[in-house]
């Protein structure tokens, strides 16, 4: 197999999983999108340093966090989100976990999400799937659900937590700390 | 209670009213995933953890709503189209090196330049030395095979060597004098103490390294335990030896090597090593077949060691074994 093949088959499988890390951290999905095709190409010309006995998602990732820190002091914050090596560091070991869901492929291991979103009620729901399935604003969401816009942010950071306490509650029992 | 009053969740936190947990209002204002207007200045480290939760559900939600196969094959696509351009840019760019060399040989003539193309011995001896350096443990088929005054064969052995820089080796395989097969044989160094095993257990003897002549007198001609340091025996050739390229060949894998001769000076009657040979892998500058003719006490001695490749660290043990 040629390494370009190879390249083929790592990058198809964990495409999904390294964009969904930079939609973590950059506001605008075209800066992701192009982030993301840096990120491979990269990979790519020094994937002769990739160590095979490691697992490849995460050694991408890290090529990922450096272009973001980058990308970040070239167009500042209102373009990227907060990041540091600690915080993206630490985003990296949730996508760790989540890599450990049982599940062929990214697309697999979003059903444990969806299946968590299922599971949320009240305001929380309503807030999450308004903001990231119909794209509302905050300020758009506290008009349709008539509440202050700082209870709106409320909502949807307590519902990602509680979607985060449910998909931890979905790894193997030997994973969980 | 006003919604906006009410606590975060967080595992990490201390919880509240209605079994919900608390988060900090400056953490919450750190997560600029909801905000405008980003707070400036580092959040605290405390936060850190809760921040990048936050942040990892965001990326995950995002992705989970924008997830087109469609637009995944058009994003693979477009990388492997941008892979390819580089790739057709750089064999181009190749090809004009290559053009303008030959186009500078035709200038100087082949005369000039032909002699000079193929490198020193004692650089690509050096790069061999600089390779075998490397803290990582290598692995060698050694063959031995005697001969006596009439040149036929007295004895055969093969062995397995594993040799790491700072006199570190070992060295296992069967002995034979002819149709006589002896049993498992192991000498080893762990760079103090040089040790042999043989005879299943029943010749056991260890000396220090540098007293190793007094183990090598028990070995007589089976193996010259100054060999096996194959990063002290290439380091030492420069010295010993006149060296020089007697030609460039293509190994078993299709690599370009350069053949090495080394002739030991004149002057040290002593010393069994009397003329070896080097192949060194042109790409990688690693020495990959050493010939090594060695005087005996009648007849004659050559000993040769390929190199099989590196070792996972941590599977080779250099210590003695009792």
């Amino acid at each position: 197999m040629q390494p370009r093949d190879l390249f083929e088959i790592l990058m198809r499988e964990h495409i999904d999983s390294v964009r969904a890390f930079l939609l973590s951290s950059l506001r605008d999905a075209v800066a992701a999108e192009d982030v993301l095709q840096e990120t491979f190409l990269v990979a790519w010309r020094i994937l002769d340093r990739y160590d095979r006995k490691l697992p490849f998602g995460p050694w991408v990732r890290g090529i990922a966090a450096k272009l973001l820190l980058n990308h970040r002091r070239k167009l500042g914050r209102s373009r990227v989100h907060y990041c540091d090596d600690e915080v993206l560091g630490r985003i990296d070991e949730g996508f760790r976990d989540f890599a450990r869901i049982p599940a062929d492929t990214f697309d697999e291991s979003l059903d444990a999400l969806r299946d968590c979103m299922a599971r949320l009620t009240g305001p929380q729901r309503e807030s999450i799937v308004l903001h990231y399935e119909h794209g509302l604003h905050c300020k758009q969401i506290a008009e349709r659900l008539g509440i202050g816009f700082e209870a709106v942010k409320k909502h949807l950071q307590r519902g990602r937590a509680q979607l985060h306490r449910c998909l931890q509650g979905k790894l193997p029992n030997e994973d969980v700390a | 209670m006003n919604p906006s009053d009410q606590p975060d969740d967080d595992p990490a936190t201390p919880r509240g009213d209605k079994g919900r947990e608390l988060v900090p209002d400056a953490w919450r204002a750190h997560d600029d995933t909801l905000a405008d207007d980003p707070l400036a200045g580092d959040a605290p480290v405390e936060a850190k953890d809760w921040l990048a939760d936050q942040r990892t559900m965001h990326g995950l939600l995002r992705a989970m709503h924008s997830q087109d196969a469609a637009a995944r094959d058009g994003r693979v696509a477009s990388i492997l189209a941008r892979i390819d351009a580089e790739a057709t840019a750089v064999a181009r760019r190749r090809w004009l090196v290559v053009a303008s060399a030959a186009l500078l040989l035709a200038t100087l003539g082949f005369w000039v330049v032909l002699p000079a193309s193929l490198p020193t011995a004692a650089a690509a001896v050096e790069r061999a030395v600089v390779e075998l350096s490397r803290d990582v443990v290598r692995r060698f088929r050694v063959e031995v095979v005697r001969s006596g005054i009439d040149g036929r064969e007295r004895a055969h052995h093969e062995f397995e060597l594993a040799a790491s820089p700072g006199g570190r080796f070992r060295l296992e395989g069967r002995l034979g004098f002819g149709a006589v097969q002896l049993g498992e044989f192991t000498v080893g160094s762990d760079g103090a103490e040089v040790w042999a095993l043989g005879g299943n257990g029943a010749f056991k003897m260890a000396s220090p390294l540098a007293d190793k002549e007094r183990l090598q007198q028990r070995f007589g001609d089976v193996v010259d335990l100054g060999y096996l340091d194959v990063h002290a025996l290439v380091r030492r050739l420069p010295e010993d030896c006149e060296l020089r390229v007697v030609g460039r060949e293509t190994g078993a894998d299709g690599r370009p090597q350069l053949r090495i001769e080394a002739t030991r000076r004149s002057g040290d009657a002593r010393a069994s090593l009397r003329s070896a040979w080097l192949l060194c892998d042109e790409a990688t500058g690693m020495v990959t077949r050493i010939e090594i003719d060695a005087g005996a006490a009648a007849g004659g001695r050559r000993l040769s060691l390929d190199y099989l490749g590196e070792q996972p660290a941590g599977l080779a043990a250099f210590g003695r074994p009792w």
